[in-house]
């Protein structure tokens, strides 16, 4: 305790010093008057008296410092001390100062601001009660292409009873709901959820409660839990919003919680709704699978212990039910889930970024090295009045670390603006909104600025050359010009910089092949001009309609004909087209595919698959997609017609190798023998479809995922999504026209509103949002890298010309001209660039394989890209050392010689 | 030549603690003289380190100070024990006499082999 106390009054010692000084010296002067005084007595001279108290003392001076030394922290004094005296030797080189903190602000900068991102999208805990528990279950059926993937309403149930090795498991998918009634219809993203989910993730709501079991029964199902942000924007945060009635897709529904705004569960959501199936809906059947799950596992309880449980609870249902057969389940850490995409790569623009650091560091090095050799004078007068190397080192250390505190400062500013920047970039990283400058943010750019600063002032120091300084300068030999010491200490700085700016070259080099390699993929439509939103009719449309119809309920087709003619009908509109799904929508939907002249093959999982679109209007003009053979639809294909369907060229190679598809006939079921007995209406002959054309792929998921098979057939013939797409392509900036589609629509039904409106251009733009983000961020750091090794190597060059100049002048006088001088120093340099690219691209090899999973269509080792960074960087390097080597030549040699 | 002892690391703490004890109110130099005086000038103490002591005295909190008059009319600064200081002379000298006695009993020890 006392101890605290006196370390406390020294810590605050540090402060106010002057009056403490003051008395101290009153103290001493007192103490020798009494001595003195004494000394006469004793029958002293003057002189002799003085002196003998001095003695006694053990003189004035020294007294004070130990005075000094108890009253303060001793290091915190020498601290001090050194920042003092660290400020006014950077405000005799302002220009010196002001680069060195500019080169740490950027690297520092750069590297808080991917840290954030990190920090943001991986580190940050999911906002749920443990959340490292929490598991996303999925089901899985290898033989069928689907190893990961969603399942059906009977399959979670049982799943959720029987398991043995999860606390809870719960179900949820995804749901657009429209909001109308009293209010201005407007369509909600929801989620529709099994009723102990919340309980699942452990969040409490902000207001009301979460659901009861039994509203996961039909009929008792009426309740909604609306979000914090929709409850503030919609309700205007009004606290009487429980139990309020609102009219949801034509259902009266109660609320009865509200969510904090810092829950999210995968993407954002406006409202979420108990699950719960009506008697006999077709949905609540094992042909139906379409439910993400979540579950808790048990204490002391293993992933695989739960993977072993819930397959075997599948097995059990496959023994039961034969097209359950090859089904099982999987599970991965909810975070993998969230975030498994992106997190390799975000470590590899951390560690670019981090290289980006180091050859900022490399570079304050050699800048600090040249002002150093400048200062040895000033470093031999401290060492000769008995500074200690532990303490020059000390006093080393803190002027770079003040250096890098003030370059963090500047970089903290920087961070925030490039974050802004990434997160208007990167609108589809996950948990993107949850990155930002925080405090975790702002601890690690200390961290990263404290560290730089130490590591570039060590660097030389742990080379030798300042061990190597020190010697010197005891020794007295202020002039030597190069000692061989630091010589080799600059030309390891030149082969780090050249090594460490080829790999980030390399890997800005293979981002940018890669986008534009991505960029010059024929999506297989034409993005111009298209504006698209999506739309979804309530239930009430497809009233009195039975689920063994295998068509959409008439209004639901008239309604979507009325419309593409009324859109038609507007100015500035070329064509309009509606179809299941658009490229770069992420929504797929896929089909069973049979053929009437082949044998049905001998099992259920050896039926065919393929993504399927439903299509109104002419959705093909309408995107431009290319016809190969036959012909488009037309209006004649309707509900009384014959069946037609058209396919893609990469279902027609795939189904149809050797023959032409024209005219064949097809069904997008499995064939009737296969399925079981009772689970249709005895006689039912599915639909056959005869081919009627074959169009151009088209790049539906993305631009990287090649195209998969698919067929197309008019909606009047198949079934419908809830939800489907519109496509209208104009005449005019597609942007314009959003207003007069928004009213045209609403004109045919009230209550419907139109969303996700936007142009084909943005979803296009959207779906190479995370390439675009990496090259971007790649090539700012190699365009960093490139720079900072050029006036790295600049400085350094110059540094090393300034040191020979004498040499030089002695050359020239003797008649050496000007260009081989010039050659010579280039050439140096050059052997110096060319050792450094031969360990950059050991580094690089062994390092850009770890970006493989970002790269499209390029190699990690591609040559090309290799060997045009090795020229860029021979280039920059050949005139970063030229300047400087030209400067040297052209000095008049009687200067040059008279200097020294 | 007369030996003079270095003085033991911690015992210039407690001569100073009992100098102030015995005198009350004193000076720096005072309690210099008076330590050497005691010790009959066994120790070389230089003066100058009784006050780094005194300080570190004063931030545990043992001793307090205020700048007075001394008997021949000159300013100085006094300092005398606090109450916890009066509890640490008694604690330490108590710890020394055991000390010392411990040690005294070892080295007779030694002698008696």
């Amino acid at each position: 305790m006392r101890a605290v106390r006196g370390w406390f009054a020294k810590l605050t010692g540090a402060f106010g010093g002057d009056r403490a000084e003051q008395s101290l010296h009153e103290e001493l002067e007192s103490h020798l008057a009494l001595h003195v005084a004494d000394n006469l007595r004793r029958g002293m001279t003057p002189e002799e008296a003085a002196r003998q108290a001095l003695l006694k003392l053990g003189g004035r001076d020294a007294t004070k410092e130990a005075y000094r030394d108890q009253r303060r922290l001793p290091v915190w004094d020498s601290a001090l001390q050194d920042a003092r005296f660290a400020l006014r030797t950077m405000r005799r080189s302002p220009g010196l100062t002001g680069v060195a903190i500019l080169t740490l602000a950027l690297g520092i900068g750069a590297n808080t601001a991917v840290f954030s991102i990190v920090n943001g999208v991986l580190l940050r805990p999911l906002p749920y009660r443990d959340p490292a528990r929490l598991m996303d279950v999925y089901s899985s059926s290898p033989e069928r292409g689907f190893p990961v993937g969603p399942t059906s309403p009977p399959d979670f149930r049982e799943m959720r009873t029987q398991n043995r090795t999860l606390t809870s498991l719960s179900a949820y998918f995804n749901s657009a709901l429209n909001l109308s009634g009293d209010f201005q219809a407007e369509r909600l993203t929801g989620m529709v959820v099994s009723t102990e989910f919340f309980d699942t993730l452990g969040v409490k709501p902000l207001l009301g409660r979460t659901f009861r079991a039994s509203e996961g029964v039909w009929g008792s199902h009426r309740v909604v839990i609306l979000s914090e942000k929709f409850w503030r924007a919609r309700f205007g945060g009004r606290p009487d919003i429980l139990g309020a009635v609102l009219r949801l897709d034509g259902d009266l529904c109660t609320v009865i919680g509200v969510m904090p705004a810092s829950f999210y569960f995968l993407g954002e959501q406006q409202i979420w709704a108990p699950m719960a199936f009506k008697p006999g809906d077709n949905f609540d059947s094992h042909s139906n699978y379409f439910l993400g799950m979540v579950g808790r596992l048990r204490p002391r309880t293993t992933r695989e212990e739960a993977r072993a449980d819930l397959n075997a609870v599948m097995a059990g249902i496959a023994a039961r039910q034969p097209e359950n057969k090859g089904i099982g389940a999987g599970l991965i850490p909810l975070t993998e889930r969230v975030v498994g995409d992106v997190r390799r790569s975000l470590w590899v623009l951390l560690a670019a970024v981090g290289f980006v650091l180091l050859l900022c560091c490399v570079n304050l090095s050699s800048l600090l090295l040249s002002r150093d050799a400048a200062r040895k004078k000033e470093f031999a007068l401290r060492a000769a009045l008995g500074a200690s190397r532990v303490r020059l080192l000390r006093q080393f250390l803190t002027e770079n670390v003040l250096l890098a505190l003030l370059g963090g400062c500047a970089s903290v500013g920087l961070a925030y603006a490039a974050v802004a920047q990434v997160r208007r970039l990167a609108v589809d990283l996950p948990r993107i909104a949850h990155v930002g400058v925080d405090l975790t943010v702002l601890a690690f750019a200390l961290a990263v600025s404290i560290a730089s600063g130490l590591l570039s002032g060590l660097i030389p120091y742990l080379w030798g050359s300042r061990a190597d300084l020190m010697g010197s300068l005891r020794e007295g030999r202020f002039q030597s010009s190069t000692s061989r010491g630091s010589g080799r200490v600059r030309g390891a700085l030149i082969l780090a910089e050249v090594a460490l700016a080829f790999v980030l070259t390399i890997g800005a080099g293979l981002m940018m092949q890669s986008f534009s390699r991505l960029l010059s993929v024929n999506p297989g439509f034409d993005p111009h001009n298209v504006l698209t939103f999506d739309v979804s009719l309530p239930d009430s449309y497809s009233e009195g309609a039975s689920a063994t119809d295998l068509k959409p309920p008439a209004r639901v087709t008239a309604f979507y004909n009325g419309m593409v003619e009324r859109l038609g009908r507007l100015p500035g509109v070329a064509n309009v087209g509606v179809s299941s799904a658009l490229p770069f929508q992420s929504k797929g939907w896929i089909k069973f595919l049979s053929f009437d002249d082949r044998p049905a093959p001998p099992s259920m999982d050896a039926v065919a698959n393929v993504q399927f679109h439903a299509t109104v209007g002419d959705y093909f003009r309408t995107m431009s997609i290319t016809l190969r053979e036959g012909r488009f639809f037309n209006a004649s294909d309707n509900a009384n017609g014959p069946y037609v369907a058209i396919l893609n060229e990469a279902a027609a190679r795939r189904f149809f190798p050797n023959e032409d598809p024209i005219g064949k006939l097809i069904f997008l079921f499995p064939p009737e023998q296969l399925v079981p007995k009772g689970e249709l209406p005895a006689g039912l002959r599915f639909p056959r479809m005869r081919i009627a054309g074959i169009v151009n792929d088209v790049h539906y998921a993305s631009l990287q995922t090649p195209p998969e098979p698919e067929v197309y057939a008019p909606l009047s013939q198949s079934d419908s999504l809830s939800t489907m797409s519109v496509a209208v392509r104009t005449h005019v900036p597609p942007s314009s026209l959003i207003s007069a589609v928004r009213s045209e629509v609403s004109a045919m039904d009230r209550n419907l509103p139109i969303a996700r409106v936007s142009t084909m251009e943005e979803l296009a733009g959207s779906s190479v949002a995370l390439p675009r983000l990496h090259t971007l961020l790649l090539a700012i750091f190699g365009a960093l890298a490139l720079g900072l090794a050029a006036v790295g190597l600049y400085g350094v060059i110059a540094q090393l010309v300034a040191q020979r100049r004498h040499e030089v002048g002695v050359r020239i006088a003797l008649g050496a001209r000007p260009r081989a001088i010039v050659g010579s120093i280039v050439a140096r340099a050059m052997t110096l660039v060319a050792i450094g690219l031969l360990i950059g691209c050991g580094l690089a090899l062994a390092l850009t394989h770890l970006m493989s999973t970002l790269l499209f269509g390029v190699t990690p080792t591609d040559v090309p890209t290799f060997v045009g960074s090795a020229l860029v960087l021979m280039a920059t390097s050949a005139l970063a050392s030229y300047l400087p080597a030209r400067r040297a030549a052209s000095v008049d040699p009687m200067v040059a010689l008279r200097c020294e | 030549m007369e030996q003079k002892t270095e003085i033991l690391q911690g015992t210039l703490t407690l001569m100073i603690l009992k100098t102030l004890a015995v005198l009350g109110s004193t000076h720096g130099y005072g309690i210099a003289r008076r330590i050497e005086e005691i010790s009959g000038d066994a120790f070389s103490l230089n003066y100058g380190t009784v006050y780094p002591a005194l300080l570190k005295l004063e931030q545990e909190g043992f001793v307090t100070s205020e700048w007075g008059v001394s008997d021949n009319n000159r300013k100085a600064k006094y300092y005398r024990l606090t109450a916890a200081g009066r509890k640490q002379v008694n604690k330490e000298a108590a710890s020394w006499t055991q000390t010392t006695a411990i040690l005294a009993r070892f080295l007779n020890l030694e002698e008696a082999k």
